[in-house]
């Protein structure tokens, strides 16, 4: 900065003597040293010049030509003096007071020598290192980007302007995608209703041919024939002498390749196995895949079983038919082992993250208060039992995860990431609580060393207190649960649920304190 | 404008977006979430997070989307970050006529066109989508302040003056993307001898102010941010010399690719250390040291290893229990520390072997000589003597032909001597690429560069102007990127004066004070430049001034690379169709 003192100087006592009388600042003709005859000028124009008639004008174009940005503000300042000056409000400036003021980034007193000069915007007052950003202003020195006047701010007012540190641009286009995928299937919710209703009754109508016939000695021979006019009603066959291919995989009949026609839609394909174009399914397996379907008890039956007649369906149809609910069903079944146990480990994960800030609250408030408080390192001391057991039962439950059996490779590679991820979390929170001890040793020599040593490698292998914990765990994680359900039955205003959670909340409670208390018994 | 900074932002955005609970179908539902990439995608985010930073948002899968084998996962969120080409589209209609997991959350990392918004809604109709989202990062993250678009010069030029559509497209998408991300609406400046650049800033122009209007409405800005593109042709001398910081040199010997770097052909290489992961995000003493001279490299490691040896030191006397108990506890730093120092260590003694090897100490001195003395007798014979010596190998003898082409062409009977030496020493291919060189920079450089050199007062105002000047007395760094002159224009808040033309005549260049700055290197960015960039912007946060700058370029070239794309363009056949 020193090449630029001088003549930041001028623009410092410029500031000044427009700001307050002159008597507060010591210019070069009272006996300040300034670098050049030019500056010197610059100077005398300012503070001992007579700008009687409108001072801030001149002090605000001053201002700009000794911004000290670069050339240009000397063009910028003929462009602004051509165009008529700029009457800046200058009320909100913080007045400076020799000797007194200091700047509001670094702290340092202000005087001729570092500078002494208003942020423009926020009136604070600098040292000439922290206020040389260039900003946009209006004439009352709020920011501006169509004004043409450029003006000196703080670090701070330009790091503020609107969009200046702005990023991360997003455009959630679900609605216009939802919009469009309404319009698109609407066509396809109604082949699949039509699909649904010729199913319905298919497969009705087949019950109850077996129900009528099921005594009858000819009823093999009675069902077929009934079943073949019944399969004609529900939909028009397409012409056999017409095809020639298959509708779907488009492969040329011919002797090995049969026709089928849908008993849906009606049309013609194959039934290779290599394209499953069409399928032979029992009725029994249809109405179990589509149960929220109307479809006719079959409790009249006699036997069951007998209900083995097949209905030939194509591919496209069961897609229409049965492929949401197939995904329905599959999101239905119940969690993968692994994905249910990582839901245990996510609750004690939370349960100990909840559990750090206390215990760094506790540690915090030991260490700012010297005197040796017995019942706050007490407290310490049990928390980060707590803390230690979770995180042992976390990382037995972990290895627990780790050696569960998995089904598919998707499931191998989320065992070693939770593999990973668990490692990583015992690794980062285990770490400052081994620490403590050295720290609370000090506090409390005596008292603290052996047993808070001892506590890392002894005190778990106890089978009891072992015992005891895991059932804490269960129950913290059973409070964490109810406490949920509670929350989201209140909001969907079921009080009569709500108050026997509460009740069931509660008696946890209760259990939790009980087991505490008898923890804290076994004296470790 | 930390590119670092927009990169975890859009991350989190992806793997924790809540889209309304209205699916209740599902009655069991994991927090598990799956993520599913596409080969674009994944070196975006292999470039900006690691695998540790994914398991903490709970993202426990990761997967291709073109791996048509993943077993299905009912209960899993599937997150997809994809970016929309025409076959990951089509991956994605087959992902979701028959949906593997429960429930799909789709970002795309540029805009969607409506028809294929369109395509994908239609084969939705189990709506299992809940989420369409476009964020913005079609580019990869080098640096903090470095991005690439990674697209080679062979797909984005048809020849050396005209544009490959497609690469054209590509380009500008990618540009297009960090703008948004960055949300700037930029002023435009272009190369003034480039044509490339002119068309590609009255592209971006027209997809700026006329496409895409409604998302470039950003507040207006007391300075309009400012996109510089500029042409590898108009230095083409930054590219020929061999770097020597340590990011520099590990693209030019050993490569770089998606922060991997691959030691598997290192003589008696550690078998952990076969690849390694190098980013200036995760690993401190990289940041610390990858824009550093191979000297100052040098010493900073010796330090390091010094700092593991004096802590391993204390451990070593383990006598009590208390000891003991200290060692476990820093147990796991020692062994991040260790991982991390021998990796160093072999790379380091990996270029140090390459140096060796190559010759290129020899080498270099004589290339930044070339590059920055005037023509001379002793660089001249030094020069000849090189050419002839029988170890070293082709390759540079005949880049140091290019540099002297280059640099002093006009000196016809030395230059027909080179060549004269250069028939004997390297083989048809490599004098006919020296031919195409010096056809295609030769005489532009030179015209383009006489004048300045004769000038006395502008060459010394240059030199003054220059950043960094420190650096200058080492003899393997002499040479001066030509950004620098750039650069040192924005450093006194002024528009370029010379080389760079405003797209908008309206502007008034002298009045005109650019604040943010983004500069698009056509036809790849050297790291060298790089450094240039990342120094300024330093200065600049150091003393809080005005100026932010990010520097990109359509790939990140090595010297060799930057040679072989010349004469793989110019020999592109030509598409009659």
């Amino acid at each position: 900065m020193t090449e630029g003192n001088g003549r930041w100087l001028g623009s410092a006592s410029s500031t000044g003597q427009h700001d307050r009388n002159v008597e507060a600042v010591t210019c070069p003709v009272c006996g300040n040293e300034l670098k050049s005859l030019r500056k010197l000028n610059v100077h005398l124009d300012n503070v001992h010049g007579f700008n009687d008639e409108s001072a801030s004008d001149v002090d605000s174009s001053r201002e700009s030509s000794v911004i000290g940005l670069n050339t240009l503000v000397q063009e910028r300042t003929h462009e602004r003096q051509s165009k008529g000056k700029l009457k800046m409000n200058t009320s909100h400036w913080k007045k400076p007071v020799e000797g007194k003021s200091v700047c509001f980034e670094c702290g340092c007193k202000l005087n001729a020598r570092n500078g002494m000069i208003n942020c423009r915007k926020c009136g604070e007052l600098f040292c000439l290192r922290h206020c040389r950003n260039a900003i946009k202003l209006n004439e009352n020195g709020e920011y501006d980007p169509a004004s043409n006047v450029w003006c000196k701010c703080c670090h701070k007012c330009y790091i503020n302007r609107k969009g200046y540190n702005d990023y991360g641009l997003t455009r959630n286009i679900t609605q216009a995608f939802a919009k469009i995928r309404k319009l698109k299937n609407e066509d396809g919710e109604l082949i699949t209703l039509q699909l649904e209703n010729r199913l319905l009754r298919l497969i009705n109508g087949i019950i109850q041919l077996h129900v009528r016939h099921q005594s009858s000695v000819f009823a093999t021979f009675r069902i077929r024939a009934g079943i073949i006019a019944l399969e004609r009603s529900i939909v028009e066959w397409k012409d056999d002498q017409m095809a020639t291919q298959c509708g779907i995989c488009s492969q040329p009949f011919g002797l090995l390749m049969r026709k089928h026609h849908c008993r849906l839609c009606g049309q013609i394909v194959c039934d290779r196995q290599e394209t499953r174009c069409s399928s032979d399914i029992p009725v029994l397996n249809l109405m179990s895949a589509a149960p929220d379907l109307s479809f006719e008890n079959v409790g009249n039956l006699k036997a069951i079983s007998d209900l083995s007649t097949g209905v030939r369906i194509c591919s496209s149809c069961l897609r229409y038919v049965f492929a949401k609910r197939k995904l329905q069903f599959s999101k239905a079944l119940k969690l993968p082992e692994i994905l249910q146990q990582y839901e245990n480990l996510h609750n004690l994960e939370t349960l100990v993250v909840n559990l750090l800030p206390r215990f760094q609250k506790a540690l915090d408030s030991i260490h700012n208060a010297p005197a040796s408080d017995e019942t706050a390192i007490q407290n310490l001391a049990q928390l980060r039992r707590k803390l230690l057991q979770n995180l042992t039962l976390y990382d037995k439950l972990s290895k627990s995860i780790v050696q569960l059996d998995t089904k598919s490779t998707a499931e191998k590679k989320i065992q070693q990431s939770i593999a990973l991820h668990a490692s990583a979390f015992i690794e980062e929170k285990m770490l400052p609580l081994k620490k403590i001890p050295e720290i609370l040793n000090p506090v409390s020599q005596k008292v603290e060393v052996t047993t808070s040593s001892d506590l890392l490698f002894n005190n778990l292998t106890i089978a009891e207190v072992k015992k005891y914990r895991e059932e804490l765990m269960v129950l913290n994680e059973q409070r964490y649960l109810v406490e949920n359900m509670l929350n989201s039955a209140a909001k969907e205003r079921r009080f009569e649920e709500a108050i026997s959670l509460k009740t069931n909340l509660s008696e946890i409670d209760q259990n939790i304190v009980h087991l505490e208390s008898k923890l804290g018994d076994e004296g470790f | 404008m930390n590119l670092f900074t927009v990169g975890d932002y859009y991350i989190s955005r992806i793997a924790n977006f809540q889209s309304k609970p209205s699916d209740t179908s599902i009655q069991e539902k994991s927090r598990v979430k799956a993520l599913i990439l596409d080969n674009d995608t994944l070196s975006t985010i292999s470039m900006c997070t690691t695998q540790t930073e994914l398991l903490k948002h709970e993202i426990y899968l990761v997967d291709k989307l073109e791996n048509i084998h993943r077993d299905p996962m009912p209960h899993l969120k599937c997150l997809c970050y994809l970016k929309p080409t025409e076959d990951t589209i089509q991956d994605l209609l087959h992902e979701l006529q028959d949906p593997k997991y429960g429930e799909y959350q789709i970002f795309f990392n540029n805009q969607v066109s409506k028809s294929q918004l369109e395509r994908l809604a239609e084969r939705d109709d189990m709506e299992v989508v809940t989420h369409v989202e476009e964020v913005f990062q079609d580019y990869l993250i080098v640096n903090e302040d470095v991005f690439t678009l990674e697209i080679p010069l062979y797909n984005l030029l048809q020849n050396q003056l005209v544009w490959d559509p497609k690469g054209l497209q590509e380009t500008s998408n990618g540009l297009i993307s960090l703008l948004l991300s960055l949300k700037l609406n930029p002023t435009i400046a272009y190369d003034s001898d480039s044509k490339l650049c002119q068309k590609l800033a009255k592209d971006l122009e027209y997809e700026i102010k006329t496409n895409e209007r409604q998302l470039f409405d950003f507040p207006v800005r007391d300075s309009n941010p400012l996109l510089i593109l500029l042409d590898r042709k108009s230095d083409p001398l930054t590219p020929l010399l061999q770097p020597w910081t340590y990011q520099s040199m590990i693209n030019e010997y050993i490569g770089i690719k998606r922060n991997l770097v691959d030691l598997s052909n290192v003589p008696n290489i550690d078998p952990d250390l076969k690849q390694v992961v190098l980013s200036s995000k995760q690993d401190k003493f990289f940041k610390e040291t990858m824009y550093m001279n191979f000297g100052d490299l040098a010493d900073k490691v010796k330090n390091y290893v010094t700092q593991y040896k004096n802590k391993t030191n204390i451990t070593k006397q383990i006598n009590t229990i208390e000891d003991i108990k200290e060692f476990i506890e820093k147990f796991p730093e020692f062994k991040k520390l260790s991982g991390n120092i021998s990796k160093h260590m072999a790379i380091v003694s990996e270029l140090d072997r390459q140096l060796q090897l190559k010759n290129i100490w020899e080498v270099s001195e004589l290339e930044q000589n070339l590059s920055s003395h005037d023509d001379n007798n002793d660089d001249f014979v030094e020069l000849k003597r090189i050419l002839n010596l029988p170890t070293l190998e082709s390759y540079y003898k005949l880049k140091l032909c290019c540099i002297f082409v280059l640099r002093h062409g006009k000196n016809e009977s030395r230059v027909s001597e080179l060549e004269n030496i250069l028939r004997q020493q390297c083989d048809p291919t490599q004098i006919s690429l020296y031919f195409q060189f010096k056809q295609r920079f030769g005489s532009i450089f030179n015209k383009h560069k006489a004048p300045q050199d004769n000038d006395l007062i502008s060459g010394l105002t240059k030199k003054f102007n220059r950043l960094g000047s420190t650096s200058a007395e080492n003899v393997f760094m002499q040479h001066v990127p030509e950004l620098t002159t750039l650069l040192s224009d924005l450093d006194k808040n002024k528009f370029p004066q010379e080389g760079v033309t405003l797209l908008n005549q309206n502007i008034d260049p002298k009045t005109y004070m650019p604040q943010d700055v983004v500069i698009l290197i056509v036809g790849g960015l050297t790291i060298e430049e790089a450094r240039a960039v990342h120094q300024f912007n330093e200065k600049q946060s150091k003393n809080k001034d005005n100026c932010r700058v990010i520097i990109g370029g359509t790939s990140i070239i090595s010297t060799e690379q930057f040679l072989t794309d010349v004469c793989a363009v110019n020999d592109k056949p030509v598409d009659l169709l």
